[in-house]
């Protein structure tokens, strides 16, 4: 694929395209003091300078003047809530003369394109594709959320010390389910983007921007950016190593030291850009005799997740936190054929108390080891 | 690529609108519903084990197995123990009310490959219901089976439930009865014990035999060990798995079973797959 400069400029006449093609484009924004994704309508939304430091149970913002817009790693927010919205209606029942009538909540949606998804996103949305998509029964709302969405993924330059994905085989440069990819590069003189696409479409708006072609001494630089970027990571985790490790012992006793940590407060399945589980809820209406279901995120650390027959199944922290890490590391294999991490970091630095799973999946290696 | 264009649209967790035709209440907890469709369509059909997802609006679904004959869906039914809100508003409708259904999901008992099987039939309580569409099902063609038993096992007389099918399975010549109760009460005339402590009797030949099996967890556990022990190979062991659902297709992540979703891999799965999971406490 040939590869294309985009100015600053250009990042601007880019937004305005997808606009006139109709999309409603998100982009990362600083907002309540977190990057997160929202609306935007030209670059002078994006975090101009920000950076982000994380670290276990740890989240700060730093402004700098070095101008650069996808300067930061990662926020909390992935594509998860755009396209598997954390709440939404299912149906609502209609009473006719002919009895109870149950209808499709389908919104009108207007397709989203999302600027600056980071690599570790877009793998995550092909984990979410497989869970979701994968048969015999589909989500059909994920579905054309899906299939509307423009991706354009930001690499990653500067990961922060909680992000593993070189190790986990997701990035630091996306390599698939993208539209457009996008490196920035920020030299002393110089401060553009490497574009390239991953899609006949992405390929259409990038020829509607008329963008001179890289050369290869700019080719070289986002190599060697990107390389610098997954030598720089100082977190790793063997996907394949932590699948045998989860199944090995799962009564091992160093689970029980999880519980001394976890909170079960559910942060980190919150912020995972894989989690999928939800559970329904029904909703009333006092005025119309109407009735309905919502869908909302859940989490295997609340009790009523595995509630059955008068008391759930798993009672101690241990066992809500054992079902989390070996859903994600290993039976998701089992399930869907990968692992369930792409290597974001979120959980790690979300976690109230700090637990991170690569240390954890190191002990518990050590101590079957042992 | 994905291709969009060739996934289905319907939303698999829209309901359907059935309205109950009859309530037999079994016992002072426990209700038989039957169903017919209320959107003139055609009544769902399942094989045995399967399960639908009823509902009502504003209170919610919850899995119960159908426990009606599989060959005749118009009198589609399911068996349900007041256990939460909801199982407790079905257990209270009456003839005439509306109720949310989806389904079948799931899969069934294994009833053309136990052919030439001795049939082993194991029930706690109400682990009958899903059960009784294989019983059905078998004594309709009793001749495949070398012989067909059913081991049932109650912790209260007053437990019982399809007592008009009971008495006729008894009077069934295609069929051995090996009735028994947990614990002496002075109602009770036949043996006391387990169900396991009717395997004796009930277990003919375990290198020709294909039981089917459905109670607690824990009577699971213990006929699924018993059984192998006693030489039934864990593959022709099947037994039919709850846990909690919110949406019986796979996609709410509920129900998992070490890497199993009951609702899809199951709620049918042999001994040899679910075994190992048994024995981890609270998986």
């Amino acid at each position: 694929m040939k590869r294309a400069i985009l100015a600053p400029t250009d990042l601007d006449n880019l937004i305005a395209v997808l606009s006139e093609r109709g999309f409603e484009v998100l982009g990362p924004t600083l907002d309540s003091g977190v990057v997160t994704l929202s609306s935007i309508d030209s670059t002078a939304d994006l975090p101009e300078g920000i950076r982000d430091e994380m670290s276990p149970g740890r989240y700060y913002i730093k402004a700098t003047s070095d101008g650069e817009l996808f300067g930061y790693a990662v926020g909390p927010t992935s594509l998860k809530p755009t396209l598997f919205p954390s709440r939404r209606q299912v149906w609502t029942t209609e009473n006719t003369d002919q009895g109870i009538i149950f209808r499709s909540s389908v919104p009108d949606l207007r397709p989203v394109a999302v600027i600056g998804a980071r690599p570790c996103d877009a793998a995550a949305m092909a984990v979410q594709d497989e869970a979701l998509l994968g048969g015999p029964y589909i989500d059909t709302d994920y579905a054309r959320r899906r299939r509307d969405l423009f991706l354009v993924v930001v690499n990653c330059t500067r990961p922060a010390s909680t992000c593993f994905c070189a190790s986990m085989g997701t990035g630091p440069a996306v390599s698939e389910g993208f539209d457009i990819a996008l490196t920035e590069l920020k030299l002393d003189t110089r401060h553009f983007f490497v574009a390239e696409s991953g899609s006949e479409r992405g390929q259409e708006v990038l020829d509607q921007l008329g963008l001179d072609p890289a050369d290869p001494d700019d080719e070289e630089l986002v190599r060697v950016a990107l390389e610098v970027a997954a030598d720089s990571m100082e977190r790793t985790l063997d996907p394949v190593d932590a699948y045998s490790v989860l199944r090995a012992q799962p009564e091992h006793p160093y689970w029980e030291t999880i519980v001394e940590r976890c909170l079960t407060c559910a942060n980190c399945t919150m912020v995972c850009p894989t989690c999928f589980c939800v559970t329904t809820e029904p909703v009333t209406s006092l005025g119309d005799e109407s009735a309905g279901e919502e869908r909302r995120w859940d989490s295997c650390f609340s009790l009523d997740y595995s509630f059955m027959g008068g008391s759930p199944v798993r009672e101690t922290v241990e066992s809500r936190y054992r079902q989390w890490l070996t859903h994600k590391l290993s039976t998701w294999f089992d399930q869907f054929g990968t692992s369930g991490c792409v290597g974001c970091g979120r959980c790690i630095t979300w976690c109230p108390v700090g637990i991170d799973l690569t240390e954890e999946v190191r002990h518990l290696r050590e101590q079957i080891d042992a | 690529m994905l291709d969009f264009a060739a996934l289905p649209t319907v939303d698999p967790m829209l309901p359907r609108p059935f309205r109950v035709v009859r309530v037999l209440r079994e016992t002072s907890d426990v209700t038989t519903l039957t169903f017919e469709p209320a959107d003139g369509l055609a009544t769902i059909a399942f094989g045995p084990a399967q399960m639908g997802m009823v509902g009502l609006p504003g209170l919610g679904e919850v899995p119960i197995s159908f426990s009606s004959d599989p060959a005749d869906p118009s009198q589609l039914a399911m068996t349900i123990r007041r256990a939460g809100a909801i199982t407790s508003a079905l257990v209270d409708l009456s003839a005439g009310d509306s109720v949310s259904m989806r389904g079948p999901y799931g899969t069934e008992w294994p009833m053309e490959a136990a052919e030439g099987h001795h049939l082993l039939i194991v029930a706690g309580g109400l682990g009958l219901a899903p059960l009784r569409s294989a019983i059905v099902t078998a004594l309709r063609r009793a001749d495949r089976y070398r012989s067909i038993s059913l081991v049932y096992g109650r912790r209260e007389v007053s437990e019982v439930v399809f007592a008009d099918d009971l008495a006729a399975w008894e009077a069934n010549p295609a069929m051995s009865m090996h009735l028994t109760l947990d614990r002496a009460d002075p109602d009770w005339s036949g043996p006391i014990g387990l169900v396991t402590s009717r395997m004796d009797a009930a277990l003919l030949d375990p290198a020709s035999t294909t039981a089917m099996v459905c109670g607690p967890d824990v009577m699971m556990h213990a006929v699924g060990a018993d059984l192998t022990q006693r030489g039934v190979a864990r593959g022709k062991i099947w037994l039919t798995m709850e846990r909690n659902m919110k949406c019986g297709v796979g996609l709410c992540g509920h129900c998992q079973f070490g890497p199993l979703f009951i609702c899809k891999d199951g709620p049918v799965l042999n001994w040899a797959t679910a075994g190992p999971f048994y024995l981890i406490a609270e998986v």
